[in-house]
């Protein structure tokens, strides 16, 4: 007889639940309802393997890592910003969470990484700010300061869709602690998100099941890359609904939420 | 596409949690999510060795929160005969 959290159960369910113990620490990381770009969390990623023709589900690091970061540390004030102690001037934060698939091979970044280690961000869906300008109530101008309203974007009709990513390895060079990093690469707002990501009219580069394989498998050259970056995925399959402001603390994220001054998107 | 009834929520204690449900291995599990800041859990159900049914968290070490709510989703699972 064996114990399972103090039970006693037979040979053969201890084993079932040491095996199931075993699938749910591979596939943890795809519960999570709600990554944060800034928490450069653990994200699932779907990674070719060698030899071209299948791929593994891993957890890569969201935040693309170059390889001239030394260590942590280097890679929090690349990150994050701050005073550099060596010129006592500010460096800004370099952001790596997306890669914008226009200029992929324009990038000294990204350019090895889209030739070379193209992977497919798993996502079952994700969010954006919609900028509203209230009128001034006197003029009927536009005031300078927004409002924001968060949105969650999803395929109604599928449970997960591909991101096209780049990836790299990384070393940290004081403790050898290994890690495999990403970047979603994004490219210019279909008629759905141009309403919705209305500040930059980016979105993430959505790619159907065809383009997903072709891009992680298939031989293919800087235009075919590029195009396949470009893509826009059919704004009449994609869904956006408002959501509460205080979402990311909310229970359920994505709980659509209306608000009385938010005008409607124009259906696609 | 997810069946929404895989996703329900239930009250707890002095709280809400979300309940998901999904299939591992050929399996039924359940993924709680708490509104307090308690990390996730994941429940499912077991056979003793005198061939009763309990609920055990996976992995082992919280079992007291899945006996707990465990039969909170037996309940609910045969009042909406899931």
């Amino acid at each position: 007889m064996c114990y399972y959290n103090g039970q006693k159960v037979t040979h053969a369910e201890f084993i079932r639940l040491k095996q199931l113990e075993k699938a749910l620490a591979k596939y943890d990381f795809l519960t999570h309802d709600l990554n944060i770009g800034f928490e450069y969390g653990l994200n699932a990623v779907l990674k070719p393997m060698a030899d071209k023709e299948d791929f593994d589900i891993v957890p890569m690091e969201w935040g693309f890592i170059p390889h001239y970061i030394n260590n942590r540390a280097d890679l929090k004030h690349f990150r994050f910003g701050g005073v550099n102690p060596k010129s006592g001037k500010f460096d800004v934060p370099i952001i790596t969470l997306n890669a914008i698939g226009e200029e992929l091979f324009q990038k000294v970044t990204y350019k090895k990484a889209a030739m070379e280690s193209r992977c497919l961000v798993l996502s079952s869906g994700f969010y954006e700010w919609r900028h509203i300008f209230p009128k001034n109530k006197k003029t009927g101008l536009p005031l300078k300061t927004a409002v924001k309203y968060p949105y969650y974007i999803n395929l109604p009709e599928k449970e997960y869709f591909y991101m096209a990513g780049i990836w790299t390895p990384w070393t940290d060079k004081n403790t050898g602690e290994y890690v495999e990093s990403f970047s979603i690469v994004t490219t210019k707002a279909n008629q759905l998100m141009e309403q919705v990501h209305n500040a930059k009219k980016r979105m993430p580069t959505m790619l159907n099941e065809d383009l997903a394989y072709e891009s992680i498998f298939g031989k293919l050259d800087e235009k075919r890359i590029t195009e396949i970056a470009a893509t826009q995925y059919p704004a009449e399959e994609m869904k956006a609904v408002s959501i509460s402001k205080d979402f990311i603390a909310a229970l359920d994220h994505q709980k659509p939420f209306e608000y009385a001054d938010l005008p409607a998107l124009e259906v696609a | 596409m997810e069946n929404s009834q895989d996703i329900f929520e239930l009250s707890f204690k002095q709280g809400r949690i979300r309940i998901q449900r999904h299939f591992v291995s050929s399996q039924t599990i359940y993924h709680v999510v708490f509104s307090d800041k308690r990390s996730p859990l994941v429940v499912t159900r077991a056979l003793t060795d005198n061939a009763s049914r309990w609920w055990t968290s996976i992995p082992e070490g919280r079992q007291r929160e899945a006996e707990e709510i465990g039969p909170l989703i037996t309940a609910y699972i045969k009042a909406n005969q899931l």
